[in-house]
């Protein structure tokens, strides 16, 4: 069947993320963590050979890559109940188990050199698939690993596939002064890393630390959030993310076409996501009521984005486009009318130089789930002052390039071992892409350039 | 045969007026036609009537023959009353209907002689009556039920009927019958009485109506041969009898003369042709005639006993005069009708609500016709309770029209089996269950229908219809009998054929719900559905079509019943056709659809094979409705699928240098404005059309009682998810198809140039200096560059041209709030209207600059 996708899980943060995932996913499919399929969810309408296979003996494997260069989060996999839920030649740690060291370049030399044998593994698992329409990649930019380790195989991966699909998760790094991380060389990574999510992804789902640590501490009330809860956070986003491939439905069955209308010219495809309402485990959720239209207003709220973008008080910034996927009982009538409402009130403004419009995509839910709330909704957006989030990046690394800090590091590597051009370039790059996205807030984007 | 007996009726009507009796034919047909449209107040008739008896020659005879057509109870009559009228008023009409009778006359007079026509055009018109009158007689020949001469029955529906019929006997014996037995030689003169004292008249006269009571011919008073079988018998007395006494005699002979009107009924009628219903009610009345006899027979006893005058007898039969004029009546009423099966009972129950005043009277009507309904109202309890038509001799109100035997019913014969197999015969239907007749057909069809899925269910109801004066007790047991019926199909096609899962079957696959399995379907079968439908293998699509149902893991419900189909007619072929269809006024001109030669895209289709008892809510017109839908939504999918196509191939552009970008940019946009137009539009079909018409329709079925409600709400779905999707409209899909016609050659022009030119931008940007590679990339290239901006160019243009056509007729059909829908998705951020307001402003600046 067709829109069949591979998941790549790079680095510490990849791997804790895609753990959450499949986590979430076995549930919702019901499917057992040893990955077989549980007694009540055998007569699913749901596609799960989108993200599953089916081994000899029926049960479920994910078509999941687990890639590190060391081997602390894959043990934790590997110890975990879901430990037989993968397939273990699809788990790769480097012999040398070093890391990357939180350096990119590292993290990229390492992945020059093993990515022979990576990619013997991503091309068994892509032949094994029946019409594979692309990867899911999803690492961190600011580490050593996910950013280098995951650039080198994104750029790979779009030589190798180049007809194929290739969306990033990025988890991008708080950038929240007061709990700035440690990785000194954070804003070098982050920069390299950018350069290729812009020139090499077709789509890149920005999950930016700094609002999810915010969103659990002012939406969740979780004060000192853990990685996990964070990550649950993110596995929710993925999951509704494909929701319309793994509950068909008239429309939105492939990732192209549920993505494409959201990215009109090449490398604006950065895009911003809300969900809501959101619970967690540990409190009594409070049960309000929700209608779409309710879900629809709060998702363009921007308190419940999962990007925490500079305040834009000129309003210059407009959406590209919008993506909302409501699942839940919704009255298809309804959204009709909440769709007019917003328009009535003027809640978004959009890009004048095209026609925009904000697009509503109802899917079903897991039947085995159960859920506090009639109506839930996710956001897909391409919002232009997603560049707030690029230039803050590329402020950091302005202030560490002048002092020239951290750099010894680097230039151990191949790759600035006579010139630090490639820092430079990815600059270039990351200026560009701001630009064009400021342009694409104006009315003359279409002759900008020129 | 009433029919028959109208138009000699008429015709006699007419000549009184002096219209020859062959116009009047014509006439009379175009009045049923006319009578169908005129409904003309009775004041209205009233009108038409003096004026016409002014207009009249001999007046007296005129309102005579009026009065006598009246009381044949004509239905048409009033409307041919108002056509003579008009056709007097019309002096044209008039004088060219007088011309054409003295013509007749001539021809008639001199026949030897060579007629000299007075104008070519008068023998033209009668020429053409001629014709006329001869058409409408043979339909009215054929209609006839009776064909007596042959003891069988020709149905309406053509079968014929071979009818028991009498021992031969019956008919050489002239004397089998308790009427007077008219040999017309022997009926001769009666004996004289002249001179004979009146005593012994009165003695001889008594034992002679005696005689006649019991219908036989006295020594003095004779009865006098009939001219026609339902006249009323008249008697001739002898020379010299007594004037009192023949006074007192007439008396008792109208007992006599009723008496032979209700016996040659009753012999008359138990004949089987004349049907059940008539034969019932013959039976019912030879018990009286028992009674009569028995009457008869007493006062024989008495004359013999002696002491026995006239004037005994004359009070003697004064009651059962009474109720021999009633029987008589009766008889006469349906005589006069030609009344069979229903209409026999319609006038039966006329005839005792018309009794209201006399207690007694109207008992003896009622009891008539009880009894005469007791056979009928078997059959409506059969039809009723089990489904079945027990109608050997073609009275029954419902009427069977399938002619082939019974047996398991093919997909194609049951189309139209819903509406056409079983029919209520209007003029059958008795009045006073008249209010319930859609109630009975439905009953007995559901019924059918059970019985047709092999099963065989009988309502346990006890209660019978039985023949009441207000028709209380019959609706009850017709109402219980509905209510069961109804239920148990409803039951049965719900839960037994899963109609429901059927429907959402039909959702998945035709109305492309099962996104999934569709993107699939195009997978395989892309190479083979781009080729024209001509030159593409039916055989290969099955082969492809096979592989897909093989491999997907879509819920395999009713898996095995999805065909694949191609259609040849294009799709705005397909509703041109079925708007000539519904114009009738217009014939069909085959030069007016599309001479385009289709893809296979455009004219592949699924098709479903919905078996019986389905196959009622589904039907092949519905089933070409769901077909129709779907090849609108899946060309539309796959216009979608190539611009995901072009999405997909320019995403190289990432690495192009920024100076290049922007020249890509137009051809982007472009993209992405197609891009957004077909994705809305697909939204708007399936998210603001299909879903929420599923939505309500789901609401209805749950609610739903009976099956005929369940048609009516799936057309209704079907027909609004139609309209809704501007398939029903052609000067809505016309512009739709050359928009999708559009993008669809452009996503050809970029996925053709594709490669040359991102080759070409790669090399450039992978070369180092960019000032350089302008300088390398030389005029050829250059030019092309202006080539491709320029085709992007034109595309732009006609795309935006027809664009704002196609949104423009959509805003002029806003009172549908589907289609303000449509625009409110299609222009969400008012972009193309601002756009639209600038292109007027600045034609306006142009114009008036």
């Amino acid at each position: 069947m067709p829109c069949e996708m591979i998941t790549l899980q790079l680095g510490q943060c990849g791997n804790q993320v895609g753990f959450e995932f499949w986590k979430q996913l076995c549930l919702e499919h019901g499917i057992s963590p040893q990955g077989l399929l549980e007694n009540f969810a055998t007569e699913g309408h749901d596609r799960k050979d989108v993200f599953f296979y089916q081994a000899d003996d029926e049960h479920y494997i994910p078509r999941a890559v687990l890639l590190d260069l060391e081997p602390r989060v894959i043990n934790t996999i590997k110890n975990s109940e879901y430990a037989k839920l993968y397939n273990p030649e699809n788990i790769y740690v480097s012999a040398q188990g070093g890391g990357a060291g939180n350096n990119w370049a590292t993290g990229f030399h390492q992945g020059e050199k093993l990515q022979e044998e990576i990619f013997d593994i991503i091309d068994r698992e892509a032949d094994g698939s029946d019409s594979l329409e692309g990867f899911f990649l999803c690492h961190s930019i600011a580490g050593g690993t996910g950013s280098g380790m995951g650039s080198c195989i994104l750029e790979k991966l779009t030589d190798h596939f180049p007809k194929k699909f290739i969306q990033t998760y990025s988890v991008f790094p708080n950038l929240d002064e007061k709990t700035m991380s440690d990785v000194v060389v954070q804003p070098y990574n982050s920069i390299l890393t950018l350069k290729r999510l812009t020139l090499d992804a077709d789509c890149v789902v920005v999950l930016d630390n700094t609002a999810l640590n915010r969103i659990a501490a002012d939406r969740l009330h979780i004060q000192n959030p853990s990685f996990s809860q964070i990550n649950k956070l993110v596995s929710t986003i993925m999951s509704v993310s494909t929701a319309t491939l793994r509950y068909p439905s008239f429309m939105n069955n492939d990732m192209i076409g549920l993505i494409a209308p959201l990215i009109p010219t090449p490398r604006l495809h950065f895009l911003m996501t809300g969900y809501t309402p959101l619970t967690s485990d540990h409190e009594e959720t409070s049960v309000r009521k929700t209608s779409v239209l309710d879900v629809m207003r709060r998702l363009l709220q921007t308190k419940n984005m999962m990007v925490s973008t500079a305040p834009d008080r000129n309003n210059y910034h407009k959406y590209i486009s919008i993506l909302n996927i409501i699942q839940g009982e919704v009255d298809p009538t309804q959204v009709h009318k909440s769709r007019q409402r917003i328009r009535e009130r003027k809640m978004v403004s959009f890009i004048p130089w095209g026609p925009a419009t904000l697009q509503v995509a109802c899917s079903r839910r897991s039947p085995y789930l159960p859920s506090t709330h009639r109506v839930s909704g996710l956001m897909l957006a391409n919002h232009t002052n997603i560049s707030s989030l690029f230039e803050r990046a590329l402020l950091q690394y302005d202030k560490l390039r002048k002092r020239e800090a951290f750099l010894e590091q680097f230039r151990k590597e191949q790759m600035f071992e006579n010139n630090l051009d490639e820092l430079d370039s990815s600059r270039n790059v990351v200026q560009e892409l701001v630009d064009e996205y400021r342009a694409a807030a104006g009315p003359d984007y279409l002759n900008w350039g020129k | 045969m009433a029919e028959f007996r109208n138009l000699q009726l008429t015709a006699e009507l007419a000549q009184s007026l002096g219209i020859s009796d062959q116009i009047c034919e014509d006439a009379l047909n175009k009045s049923s036609v006319l009578g169908k449209k005129i409904l003309s107040t009775s004041s209205a008739k009233q009108d038409h009537l003096s004026k016409l008896k002014e207009q009249s020659a001999d007046p007296k005879a005129f309102s005579q023959k009026y009065l006598e057509v009246k009381a044949k109870s004509s239905d048409i009559l009033g409307s041919y009353v108002e056509l003579l009228s008009c056709i007097s008023d019309d002096k044209r009409v008039k004088k060219m209907l007088k011309l054409c009778q003295q013509e007749e006359a001539v021809a008639n007079g001199n026949g030897q002689q060579v007629i000299s026509v007075s104008t070519e055009g008068l023998s033209q018109v009668k020429n053409k009556l001629k014709a006329i009158t001869k058409e409408f007689e043979r339909p009215m020949h054929e209609n006839q039920f009776l064909n007596e001469s042959h003891g069988v029955l020709k149905r309406t529906n053509g079968t014929i009927v071979e009818l028991p019929s009498f021992p031969e006997w019956f008919q050489t014996h002239p004397y089998m019958t308790n009427d007077f037995s008219c040999d017309s030689d022997k009926g001769g003169s009666p004996l004289t009485l002249v001179k004979v004292p009146v005593p012994s008249q009165e003695q001889a006269i008594v034992a002679d109506l005696i005689n006649c009571l019991s219908g036989v011919d006295g020594h003095h008073i004779v009865a006098v041969p009939l001219e026609d079988p339902y006249a009323r018998r008249e008697f001739r007395f002898a020379v010299g009898m007594d004037k009192s006494l023949k006074e007192l005699a007439s008396k008792v002979l109208e007992l006599a003369s009723l008496y032979s009107t209700v016996v040659r009924f009753v012999e008359q009628k138990t004949e089987f042709h004349f049907g059940r219903v008539n034969n019932s009610l013959a039976a019912a009345m030879d018990e009286y005639i028992i009674d009569y006899l028995a009457f008869v027979a007493q006062n024989e006893s008495q004359l013999h006993s002696g002491n026995f005058g006239i004037q005994k007898l004359v009070f003697n039969c004064e009651s059962m005069t009474q109720l021999f004029r009633i029987l008589a009546h009766t008889s006469q009423t349906v005589n006069n009708n030609d009344a069979r099966g229903g209409r026999v009972l319609t006038l039966l129950h006329q005839i005792t609500l018309s009794m209201a005043g006399d207690k007694s009277a109207r008992d003896i009507c009622f009891n008539l016709t009880q009894k005469a309904s007791k056979r009928y109202l078997e059959s409506l309890d059969e039809w009723l309770l089990k489904g079945v038509i027990n109608d050997p001799f073609d009275e029954f109100m419902v009427e069977d029209n399938q002619v082939e035997t019974e047996g398991e019913l093919s997909t194609e014969n049951c189309d139209g089996y819903w509406e056409k197999r079983y029919t209520i015969r209007k003029d059958r239907v008795p009045l006073f269950i008249a209010d319930f007749a859609e109630k009975i057909l439905r009953t007995g069809k559901y019924l059918n229908v059970m019985q047709q899925c092999g099963k065989r269910i009988y309502s346990p109801q006890k209660s019978r219809t039985e023949y009441t004066l207000h028709g209380g007790k019959c609706e009850e047991v017709i109402e219980e009998a509905y209510q069961f019926s109804s239920k148990m199909l409803l039951e049965l096609l719900l839960h037994d054929y899963d109609l429901i899962g059927r429907l959402k079957w039909m959702k998945k696959f035709f109305l492309l719900e099962q996104g999934d399995f569709v993107s699939r379907c195009m997978d395989l079968c892309d190479e083979t559905l781009r080729k024209p439908v001509m030159d593409l293998e039916p055989t290969r699509l099955d082969f492809l079509f096979g592989l897909v149902l093989r491999t997907s893991n879509v819920d395999t419900l009713y898996l095995e019943d999805l065909h694949t189909t191609l259609i040849t007619c294009s799709l705005p072929d397909q509703i041109r056709k079925i708007v000539y269809v519904s114009n009738t006024d217009n014939s069909f001109q085959s030069e007016e659809l599309e001479d385009k030669e289709l893809t296979g895209y455009e004219s592949f289709a699924f098709s479903a094979d919905v078996k019986w008892p389905l196959s009622l809510v589904i039907n092949s017109h519905d089933h070409s409705r769901y077909q129709m839908i779907f090849r609108h939504l899946f060309f539309i999918k796959y216009v979608e699928r190539s611009l995901c196509q072009v999405w997909n191939s320019n995403k190289v552009a990432r690495r192009f240098s920024p100076r290049e970008s922007p020249l890509y940019r137009p051809a982007f946009s472009l993209r992405q404005r197609m891009l957004n137009f077909v994705r809305d539009l697909e939204y708007y079909m399936t998210s603001e059309v299909i879903e929420p018409n599923w939505h309500i329709f789901m609401e209805k079925m749950k609610k739903v009682s009976s099956v005929d409600d369940v048609l009516t709400y799936h057309t209704d779905f079907i027909d609004q998810c139609q309209r809704e999707c501007m398939l029903m409209v052609l000067e809505l899909l016309q512009p739709l198809r050359e928009l999708l016609d559009c993008i669809m050659d452009f996503c050809k022009f970029i996925l053709h140039v594709r490669n040359y030119f991102v080759e070409a931008e790669l090399e450039l940007t992978e070369s180092f200096d960019a000032s350089e590679c302008t300088e390398l990339r030389g005029e050829e290239s250059e030019e092309s560059w202006t080539s491709f901006s320029g085709e992007v160019e034109k595309h732009s243009k006609k795309f935006h041209s027809l664009l704002f056509q196609f949104l423009d007729l959509v805003g002029s059909l806003e009172r549908d709030t589907a289609h303000a829908r449509l625009l409110l998705r299609m222009d969400f951020n008012s972009f193309y209207n601002t756009q639209r307001k600038g292109l007027q402003n600045v034609s306006e600046l142009s114009t008036t600059g």
